[in-house]
């Protein structure tokens, strides 16, 4: 029986509010060369976009500055090791050590990657012989299909660290035309996670993996969300003005068919994908607004932190979560995919 | 679902905002952040609210520069735009 033990995690740097975002955007946006009417239009789209109280971290230094590809790529590396020394610190070195590292990164193209930099910092808290594995590139659902990779591994693995750091702010790009990009710039937030998982007797957290499943949609959904390609990665959708309602179909239908599975179980822990689509999948589905909560608060406070959110909100709901009680996961994301799951606290 | 004016779709939002100390006219002279205050989720909930109510998926695209910086009167002409555009 495979079970999450911690989940820790660990700031990456200073915190920018949407008011503070918008002071930067918007006399950068003025000075596009675009037609008035379009910038107008863009302007008003960012207004929307940064309505309210929200923030996100940023590993870069100066935030106005981003720099190009070598700076950008620099300030994504300072933060993972920024991210990777926090979370290092809290894990406990007195238990065995790590049979298994899984790194997981979609936003910062480093080498070595996320699983040997961690191993570095926890010295003899991993095992020489431990099995190391990177994954990179899976975006958004990257957290869960780590746990789903995790509950396949042979019983003789019995402790796994599972690491994911995200700092897609090192994407943000200032002169784009594309307002898909501009959503990007908006929309998401670097931050880093660490899940410690034992096999056998439960302890700490005790949150057995019940269920894990994906629905990936590779043929007609691939390039749902991509990346763009500018002076360094962009973040990049199909068709901006459809995003929203392929992504809600997807993620409801997948949904409606496990609909027995999940309609009994209260609490959720769902990717912030974004407060318009959380609000309007939860009414979809007949999902109670309370359940929606912690992840609207997670996306208020952290704004969408990529593969890191769902495993940082399943930390909080789970913070005091009685025996028996269950958590659904849910999480969707570039492939495009579907993932949805249980954890239940033994 | 039949199409609606602007100030049906504005009673509408009068009817679900439960806010009687406003008129209809006087909400439609406020703007959703002098009724609603700053949380980006409650601007959300009206959009979803009338999704329901008039049965309609309605472009957030459109509808997003209208709530951030219109008032109540001209989102229910923006509602009512599209209605009319999707056939009702």
């Amino acid at each position: 029986m495979r079970f999450i033990q911690s989940i820790h995690t660990a700031p990456m740097g200073p915190t920018w509010s949407n008011a503070e975002m918008l002071q930067v955007f918007e006399p950068l946006v003025e000075r596009l060369p675009l037609r008035d009417e379009t910038i107008s239009e863009l302007l008003d789209f960012l207004r929307f976009q940064l309505i309210g109280e929200r923030s996100r971290q940023t590993c870069l230094p100066e935030f106005r500055s981003p720099g190009g590809f070598a700076e950008r790529a620099a300030a994504a590396e300072a933060g993972v090791e920024r991210g990777l020394l926090g979370l290092a610190e809290q894990i406990d070195r007195d238990g065995e050590p790590f049979d298994a590292v899984i790194g997981i990164t979609s936003t910062a193209g480093i080498m070595p990657g996320i699983s040997y930099r961690m191993a570095h910092h926890l010295g003899p808290g991993v095992r020489p012989d431990a099995l190391m594995v990177d994954i990179a590139h899976a975006g958004c659902t990257a957290g869960f299909q780590a746990l789903r990779l995790v509950s396949t591994l042979s019983e003789s693995i019995r402790r796994v660290l599972l690491v994911s750091v995200e700092t897609p702010t090192t994407l943000v790009s200032f002169d784009s035309l594309k307002r898909d990009v501009w959503q990007g710039n908006c929309t998401f937030g670097d931050g880093c996670v660490a899940v410690t998982l034992g096999q056998g007797e439960t302890s700490g957290l005790g949150l057995v993996l019940e269920l894990l499943e994906t629905r990936q949609w590779s043929g007609e959904g691939l390039d749902l969300i991509r990346w763009g390609y500018g002076s360094y990665y962009q973040f990049a959708l199909r068709d901006e003005k459809r995003f929203d309602a392929d992504v809600r179909e997807y993620v409801a239908g997948t949904l409606r068919e496990r609909e027995a599975d999940w309609k009994s179980e209260p609490r959720w822990a769902i990717h912030p994908a974004g407060i318009a689509l959380l609000v309007r999948l939860s009414r979809k589905l007949g999902i109670p607004g309370n359940a929606i909560a912690p992840s609207t608060a997670h996306y208020r406070r952290f704004s969408n932190m990529s593969s890191v959110s769902l495993l940082q909100i399943l930390g909080e709901v789970a913070a005091d979560l009685e025996p028996g009680a269950a958590i659904n996961l849910l999480s969707m994301g570039a492939g495009f995919s579907v993932c949805y799951g249980r954890v239940r606290r033994a | 679902m039949a199409s609606m004016t602007a100030e049906e779709i504005l009673k509408l939002l009068h009817t679900e905002l439960a806010r009687p100390e406003l008129t209809v006219e006087a909400l439609g002279a406020s703007t959703p952040r002098e009724v609603l205050g700053d949380d980006s989720l409650d601007y959300i909930e009206v959009v979803a609210v009338l999704e329901e109510k008039l049965g309609i998926e309605l472009d957030l695209q459109r509808l997003g520069p209208v709530l951030a910086r219109g008032t109540f009167a001209e989102l229910a002409t923006e509602v009512s735009r599209g209605l009319a555009a999707q056939g009702g």
